[in-house]
């Protein structure tokens, strides 16, 4: 894509909208997949992460530009899903399930502090409230800096590692790990 | 993908988080994308968008009063210049989510049984699948559930072995195989068999096992993914 182009947003791609589809055809085969895998941590739901992933490129075709034009499109997007999974996970997995069967998983439960032991590590994210959730996955699979995933999730540093080193423990705790990471 | 870096630094008391990654690496390779649904989910977003931008210039449109047309003119043109604009943002990526051919479907086939050989507290798990074309990208994932211990005692192909990367997962409850087709080798249309093979403490029901064949054809047949699942 061309300066130009990013500067003048939909208007100029218009222009050029067959090498967006080719560069956003090659994007989507590079990182559909990882980025469906995120979605499924973030949710722990596998219908409902296909569905996030899919609303977050059609999110990411809506602004090409911006995310072509962006220093790493690949995060641009990342951060699209995260956001996507804090506001959308209830009602996509609600649709995909039905009430009866979230009520022992994931979302409504997330602010609780249950005690009782969780045998793997979905059930235990599940306990985490979304941005603790996302800075565990964001720091711990991906691999992000705190500086990166505070820039992912619009928070200070301080919270990312706050948060980070919390979820953490509470994992820990849950699955009954020690430090060191015996069970 | 980079991770792992020095995530596990400033985690306290726990401060050694491999065990973390580990468990999310496991969890998330839980997780077989369905290529399709997604290009036909992003199809669906994209055009909808685009439908609903057309439906808000109509409404807009017939709401200007007839009295002030002559000054709304010019308001009109900005609105269809707008619309046009806006459209063609909105417009779907059509090379990549165009609807894929029927014959996606039946790219794949697969099914998988308890072999004859197993016994009580070791089992074979057999998955025959079936290509309708060449396949360039593949990959095959068995969860075997367990009740309490088990351990994977190997796995076999009927191809070249060389042609994949095999790992084996051992979780609290279950063994999970995954065997990718390295990158740049193609497997020929036809039929295959790949098997697992494990011991188990407690009592195991094979209903409880899954497998997912996620595969794509090579660039000659258009690169169209397919996808076949099921349990023992």
């Amino acid at each position: 894509m061309t300066s130009r182009a990013a500067d003048h947003g939909g208007a100029a791609r218009s222009f050029d909208n067959a090498g967006a589809q080719v560069r956003f055809e090659a994007f989507f085969e590079a990182h559909h997949r990882d980025l469906s895998r995120l979605a499924y941590l973030l949710s722990g739901d596998h219908d409902a992460a296909d569905d996030l992933t899919a609303e977050a490129f059609a999110e990411a075709w809506k602004r090409w530009d911006r995310v072509i034009g962006s220093d790493v499109p690949l995060a641009y997007v990342r951060r699209i899903v995260v956001n996507l999974a804090a506001s959308r996970v209830r009602g996509l997995v609600r649709e995909r399930r039905g009430w009866k069967l979230i009520g022992a998983t994931w979302s409504e439960r997330s602010e609780e502090r249950d005690s009782a032991a969780v045998t793997d590590l979905r059930a235990a994210l599940a306990r985490l409230p979304m941005r603790k959730r996302a800075c565990v996955i964001l720091r711990h699979y991906y691999g992000l800096s705190e500086k990166e995933t505070a820039a992912t999730l619009g928070v200070s540093v301080g919270t990312v590692k706050s948060q980070t080193s919390r979820g953490v423990a509470e994992i820990a705790a849950l699955l009954g790990v020690r430090p060191g990471g015996a069970r | 993908m980079s991770r792992r870096d020095d995530a596990g630094s400033e985690d306290g008391g726990l401060r050694d988080t491999g065990w973390l990654a580990d468990a999310m690496d496991a969890e998330a390779g839980q997780h077989m994308p369905d290529t399709q649904r997604i290009r036909a989910r992003i199809r669906e977003r994209t055009n909808g968008a685009q439908r609903k931008r057309r439906q808000l210039l109509s409404s807009r449109l017939a709401g200007v009063p007839a009295g002030i047309v002559a000054g709304a003119l010019c308001v009109a043109l900005v609105f269809a210049v707008t619309a046009t604009i806006q459209q063609s943002a909105g417009s779907s990526p059509s090379s990549t989510v165009a609807p894929p051919p029927k014959s996606a479907q039946t790219i794949v086939t697969a099914t998988g049984k308890v072999d004859a050989g197993s016994r009580a507290g070791w089992s074979q798990e057999d998955v025959a699948v079936k290509f309708a074309q060449p396949i360039a990208g593949f990959q095959l994932s068995v969860k075997v559930s367990l009740n309490s211990t088990g351990s994977s005692t190997g796995y076999s192909t009927t191809y070249d072995a060389s042609l994949f990367d095999v790992k084996v997962d051992t979780q609290a409850h279950a063994l999970v195989y995954k065997f990718d087709l390295k990158p740049g080798k193609t497997l020929p249309a036809g039929s295959s068999e790949f098997a697992v093979q494990f011991n188990y403490g407690d009592p195991h029901n094979a209903a409880d096992d899954t497998y997912y064949v996620s595969v794509y054809t090579d660039k000659a047949h258009g690169k169209v993914p397919g996808v076949s699942k099921g349990a023992f």
